[in-house]
């Protein structure tokens, strides 16, 4: 759901997620551009200064990192706005991501 | 983190054998001009130093570093031990049989100019008549023995609209050319001139012209543009670009002829830049405790200064080329200028700036 742009690289880390994380989006983080042709957006982060491209399934869930949502909630906003295919493990797919989101800084841990 | 040691730049010889007319480091012809040539016994210790502190490739560049008659010692020494070679030549003497062995046993990445499809434009851009033949003759030489190679094509509005016809005649001809990256050609050294004759590409002209390059990519995959990001469009970063010159000073430094150690050939003319000489210089110590390098090595980016202070891409960009912001505001710290005029001419993207409210005019 997200691809490196320019020099930036995401490394993939274990960070497991679990149901119950409370993730929040770093304040730092903006949409620097919408690409009409392909759907996706450019993200900027102040603090690390990463740039990354992002596609509409990650936005929607980086938008939903709103620190009052569980990861297991989540999923569920996902599987209420889109149609996904059942041989999807769609739990896991998704706490990946977040785990993914979280190495490259643009959430951290809320509350919870 | 202190950065890592990993890279040299080494400029064999100021002597070249061509005159281009936008040779940024104004070489001297040969036999026109005062010139220096690095020797190899000269530099070995230094060079012992390097490898040492975990060098892992180097450049040779000049002048015309095929012309320092000790090239083959110099090859000879990385290759023992393990050190990545690139040659940035403009491919006259690679025909010569000795220098094509030297090249081929010891494995060296030649990275060839060619600034046109036309004899007439390459050898008006080189200075010699002659230039164009001898260049595709020892680019046919290295085909031949199946010795891939880099071209690098110089472009300015003199020679633009030879580029892809260019790739054309690389597509058909050269199947072991593997990159081939697109300098623009800057106002230093001799391009002073061609900037008074109206032949280079102003800072307004180059988003069209990144965004002409991007649409080359499917059909020819093996482009480069050497151009500030930005200039590149975000949907064009599929387009393999790199900063405008960048001299990756933070990982490395550079030999010049006469033997003098500096971040760049910015050291032949300011002596501020030069940290000694290869003779008595202790790597180690001007690596790790130069105060100019200690300050600057690993935040350079949070010392830039007007639109490079603002903008999103001043981590992977540092500034571009540090000569060029020095040469035209004489400070180190200084904007790179193609940017700042893209900036003060209002056209500069607000998504690309850090603070899209905040004023980056130079001086402020």
């Amino acid at each position: 759901m997200t691809e490196a742009t320019g020099d930036c690289r995401i490394q993939k880390t274990p960070v497991i997620i679990e149901d119950t994380v409370v993730l929040v989006k770093n304040p730092g983080v903006t949409v620097r551009e919408e690409l009409e042709e392909d759907g996706k957006y450019i993200l900027f982060n102040a603090e690390n200064e990463l740039i990354l491209t992002i596609n509409p399934t990650g936005k929607f869930i980086l938008d939903n990192c709103t620190g009052d949502k569980t990861a297991a909630q989540i999923v569920k906003e996902i599987e209420n706005s889109f149609t996904v295919s059942e041989d999807i493990d769609l739990s896991t797919v998704v706490k990946n991501y977040l785990s993914l989101l979280l190495e490259a800084e643009l959430v951290t841990f809320g509350e919870g | 983190m202190k950065s890592k040691f990993s890279f040299l730049y080494i400029y064999l010889t100021d002597r070249c054998n061509l005159g281009c007319i936008h040779c940024w480091q104004s070489a001297p012809l040969e036999g026109t001009g005062k010139y220096s040539s690095l020797k190899f016994d000269e530099c070995k210790e230094f060079l012992d130093d390097a490898v040492a502190m975990g060098l892992e490739n180097i450049t040779f560049s000049g002048g015309e570093p095929l012309l320092n008659p000790e090239f083959h010692r110099f090859v000879e020494y990385f290759y023992k031990n393990s050190i990545r070679m690139t040659v940035e030549t403009n491919g006259m003497l690679i025909g010569n049989k000795n220098i094509l062995d030297t090249i081929r046993k010891y494995r060296v990445y030649c990275a060839v100019s060619l600034d046109g499809v036309n004899p007439e434009t390459h050898n008006k851009h080189r200075g010699n008549n002659k230039a164009f033949d001898r260049t595709l003759e020892s680019l046919y030489k290295l085909e031949q023995e199946k010795i891939g190679f880099q071209l690098i094509m110089a472009i300015s509005k003199f020679n633009y609209h030879e580029l892809v016809s260019l790739l054309d005649m690389v597509n058909e001809k050269f199947k072991t050319c593997n990159a081939f990256k697109i300098n623009i050609v800057n106002t230093l050294g001799r391009a002073g001139e061609m900037e008074k004759d109206g032949l280079l590409f102003k800072a307004e002209e180059l988003p069209a012209l990144s965004e002409e390059v991007a649409a080359l990519i499917g059909r020819y995959p093996i482009i480069s543009l050497h151009v500030d990001p930005a200039f590149v469009d975000f949907k064009n970063f599929r387009l393999k670009f790199s900063c405008g010159g960048y001299c990756g000073y933070n990982s490395g430094l550079s030999i010049l002829a006469n033997g003098n150690v500096s971040i760049c050939s910015l050291g032949k003319q300011m002596d501020k830049y030069l940290f000694g000489h290869i003779s008595s210089i202790d790597l180690k110590d001007v690596w790790e405790n130069n105060p100019f390098l200690e300050e600057n090595h690993d935040n350079i980016h949070s010392r830039l200064k007007g639109i490079c202070s603002n903008c999103i891409f001043r981590k992977q960009c540092l500034g571009g080329c540090r000569a060029e912001a020095l040469c035209a505001y004489g400070d180190f710290f200084a904007p790179a200028p193609r940017c700042q005029a893209y900036y003060d001419s209002g056209n500069f993207p607000k998504s690309k700036l850090i603070d899209p409210a905040l004023s980056s005019h130079y001086p402020g």
